[in-house]
């Protein structure tokens, strides 16, 4: 079994939603898997045991909530991966991976200031490039009308469904691409 | 020294400048001007860049511009040591408060350059729904002399510490350019 087998049967443990393979050439990606943030820090804290760095953490707000993409790589050899997390309703929060990747602070503050995503765990969840005394709702939240769904962004390469639930996010009909 | 402008409005939970500049306690005429002429001939900028502008502002310090050929080749790191503030970059919400407090702690005389658009008005990141940039650094300090271009040219940033040296003396120091030949026409060049 390659390590990328390995990886997607750990995330099929942990009850992942969607499993992806990507063309590294084309998109950058190896693998990546949609799960449940309950599950996020205990995959973060396998991946860390296996090498793994995480580079970034980027917040996109679509129709059905907040989409959050981890970015995970070695150093060694190629092979980025990225775990997403949906977080619908509204006051969206997610555990923090600070315990395991002290850099996710600021990441996680960064998304904090601009979707207003809280993160459990975050030890100083202040505005990080934001001022301080800064009043206004977090500037870069859309208004409502204008969101895509996550349909449209044709994130998953060759994927494979786990989920009722998201067998019916990412097969509904895609209204407005704009 | 220019007061900032009333009319701009300051992001809330901004302030601008208070301090003022005394008149000099002695106050004979030659002999300011005897003062005057050596600190404009000795203007100390503080190391303080913003922004990208701020490479400019390092190549104007280097050799081939060489700004030491004007007196003003000491770039202090510390305000306390400097008299002239040049605001190379862009002054985001977040540090104008720590501009306005470098300004304050700035001895006088004391002189404020706003160097590049986004110094001067925001530049490239002013547009509707901003809210990370101040719109001009004037809204905060008074500015002595305005340096436009995204970025200045280092030749730009050296006239504009001749005007400030014009502002401190009333003469210019300095000869002119010289102006480069006009561009010939452009029907000129179709005949050849
Ligand atoms: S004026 Fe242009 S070059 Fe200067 S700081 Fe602004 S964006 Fe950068």
């Amino acid at each position: 079994m390659t390590e990328i087998e390995k990886l997607i049967q750990r995330f099929k443990q942990a009850g992942a939603y969607v499993i992806s393979n990507h063309n590294f050439k084309k998109e950058g990606l190896t693998v990546s898997a949609v799960i449940d943030a309950s599950q996020l820090k205990t995959l973060a804290k396998d991946l860390y045991r296996q090498g793994y760095s995480l580079l970034d953490l980027s917040t996109l707000e679509v129709k059905e909530g907040f989409l959050l993409t981890y970015h995970f790589d070695k150093f060694e050899k190629p092979g980025r991966i990225a775990l997403r997390v949906l977080l619908e309703g509204p006051g969206p929060i997610a555990p923090s991976l600070y315990e395991i990747f002290q850099g996710a602070e600021w990441h996680e503050r960064e998304s904090h200031d601009f979707f207003g995503v809280k993160f459990a765990g975050n030890p100083n969840l202040i505005p990080l490039l934001l001022p301080d005394d800064f009043q206004a709702p977090p500037p870069l939240r859309k208004n409502p009308e204008s969101l895509t769904s996550l349909a449209a962004l044709k994130l998953f390469g060759s994927y494979e469904i786990l989920s009722s639930r998201w067998e019916t996010i990412i097969n509904s009909k895609v209204e407005n691409i704009s | 020294m220019a007061t900032p402008d009333p009319i701009l409005s300051l992001p809330p939970g901004l302030e601008a400048a208070k301090s003022e500049v005394l008149p000099p306690l002695i106050n004979i005429k030659p002999i300011n001007w005897f003062f005057d002429l050596n600190r404009a001939m000795s203007l100390w900028p503080v190391t303080f860049g913003l922004a990208c502008c701020a490479i400019e502002m390092m190549s104007v310090s280097m050799a081939r511009f060489d700004m030491a050929r004007f007196g003003a080749e000491v770039f202090r790191p510390s305000i306390r040591q400097a008299d002239l503030m040049m605001v190379t970059g862009t002054v985001t919400r977040k540090l104008a408060p720590t501009v306005v407090r470098l300004y304050e702690q700035m001895p006088a005389p004391k002189y404020v350059m706003a160097c590049g658009n986004c110094a001067i008005s925001g530049g490239p990141f002013k547009f509707e729904g901003q809210y990370g940039v101040v719109e001009g650094v004037d809204q905060l300090l008074p500015v002595d002399v305005y340096v436009p271009g995204c970025p200045p040219r280092p030749e730009a940033i050296l006239e504009g510490l001749f005007f400030i040296q014009e502002k401190l003396t009333s003469r210019r120091w300095w000869p002119k350019p010289q102006e480069l030949p006009p561009d010939p026409a452009p029907a000129a060049k179709g005949k050849k």
